[in-house]
């Protein structure tokens, strides 16, 4: 018989043999006894393992060394980053940390509606206004940026490890392109206090965290909200009084 | 009497991993995803993953290990996420029609032809015969994964070998 003719079942059954997984001991055995009493079937299956076994190994495929080097920075991008909040949180009373993680996103709340309060009030109501410079545009996107993420990460405290990496993923991207276009606006400043942010978001993403470091390096970084909001708030008023 | 305290591997010994291993770890995103830049995103991804949950780390297992399956997983979910319920159903008729990316970077004739081989599965097809046949995983352990039913990973399997062995079986034949 040609091994050709062999039906599918035979196939199917050859094929977990070969990989030792998905009979049944019976079923095992029975695909055994005719392996050496089917010379046809034994053939379908030399066959079989000759091909699979030719294609076992796939470690012959390299990846380039630029992309060997990202995957090692990102490491030491990820020690670095756990080393600087360990040295930014030693000492810190949990206590003082969940009182202070309060006031500051009292104060967030505060220095974001004095950001915002400083567009001037809509003069018809239902007309939406149109920010007059590309940098005050910027300002509202980025406060905007980060009062919703302060507030997705304020509600994200019973979301599941993947959902929150996932979440701190997001803004981290979105932190990045605001990074972006605050150096094409040439607004320094504001790129670095917001690339200062990344790190706490990146710790943030950390599994093995506990509470109270969970809630510690919240502090952190809603006290980094709070500065940038804050000193745009003042500033903005400085242009106020100067013009 | 000396007590070792187990700890977390650190920078030293992922980068050690890295050096030994981030080859395969690609090779196996690659053979998933069949995209370089998916694959590499799901070693960043895994890199990260594992680094934080680095503390659950079992001394005495090997780290390479460790770190690799956590590799194939970040593989998998890109691409759950990158096409919703694609294990879900069989797409018997599509198949990827673009060009391979492993193709020319394969070492010799064999895995070139696997690569294109590859090509002709439908992605449930792939990546069972992926994870069955290269990373060695069992069925029901595939199954699971893939949020499917034993029966369905078998069927993809087998579907899978089917596509694969004539082009696997001319090149052996063109070969000797």
């Amino acid at each position: 018989m040609n091994p050709n003719e062999l039906n599918e079942r035979d196939d199917e059954l050859l094929t977990l043999y070969y990989y030792e997984d998905g009979l049944t001991e019976s079923e095992r055995e029975a695909v055994a006894t005719r392996l050496e009493e089917d010379a046809a079937f034994r053939a379908r299956f030399d066959a079989l393992s000759s091909v699979l076994g030719s294609t076992g190994s796939i470690d012959t495929y390299r990846t380039t060394d630029d992309r060997r080097a990202r995957f090692s920075a990102t490491i030491n991008a990820l020690a670095d980053r756990d080393q600087r909040a360990r040295r930014t949180t030693a000492g810190w009373p949990i206590g003082w940390i969940v009182t202070f993680a309060v006031t500051a996103s009292l104060a967030i709340g505060v220095a974001i509606g004095t950001r915002l309060d400083t567009s001037p009030p809509p003069t018809n109501p239902g007309v939406v206004q149109v920010p007059t410079d590309d940098s005050e545009r910027l300002v509202r996107r980025v406060t905007g940026h980060l009062r919703d993420s302060q507030q997705r990460l304020l509600e994200s405290g019973d979301e599941s490890t993947e959902d929150r990496q996932l979440l701190l993923r997001d803004i981290v991207t979105r932190n990045r392109s605001f990074v972006e276009k605050a150096e094409a606006q040439g607004d320094e400043r504001l790129a670095r206090v917001l690339r200062a942010l990344e790190p706490v978001l990146l710790a943030l993403a950390a599994e093995d965290m506990l509470p109270e470091e969970r809630s510690d390096l919240s502090s952190q970084l809603l006290f980094e909200l709070n500065v940038v909001l804050t000193k745009y708030g003042q500033d903005t008023s400085k242009d106020a009084t100067r013009t | 009497m000396s007590s070792e305290i187990p700890t977390a591997p650190g920078r030293l010994e992922f980068q050690r991993a890295i050096a030994r291993r981030s080859d395969r770890w690609f090779a196996a995103c690659l053979a998933i995803t069949r995209s370089h830049d998916l694959a590499e995103d799901a070693v960043q991804d895994a890199l990260l993953n594992a680094w934080n949950k680095r503390s659950q780390f079992q001394n005495g297992a090997s780290l390479d290990t460790w770190i690799h399956r956590i590799v194939i997983n970040a593989a998998l979910a890109i691409l759950r996420r990158q096409k919703p319920g694609v294990f879900g159903e069989f797409m018997d008729d599509i198949e990827t029609t673009d060009a391979s990316p492993d193709e020319e970077r394969a070492d010799d004739e064999l895995e070139r032809a696997l690569a294109v081989a590859l090509d002709r599965l439908s992605e449930t097809e792939r990546v069972c015969f992926v994870l069955k046949h290269l990373e060695q995983w069992r069925l029901s352990e595939i199954a699971e994964e893939l949020d499917i039913n034993v029966g369905r990973v078998k069927q993809a399997l087998f579907r899978g070998v089917r596509k694969l062995r004539p082009n696997m079986t001319l090149l052996k034949s063109e070969a000797s």
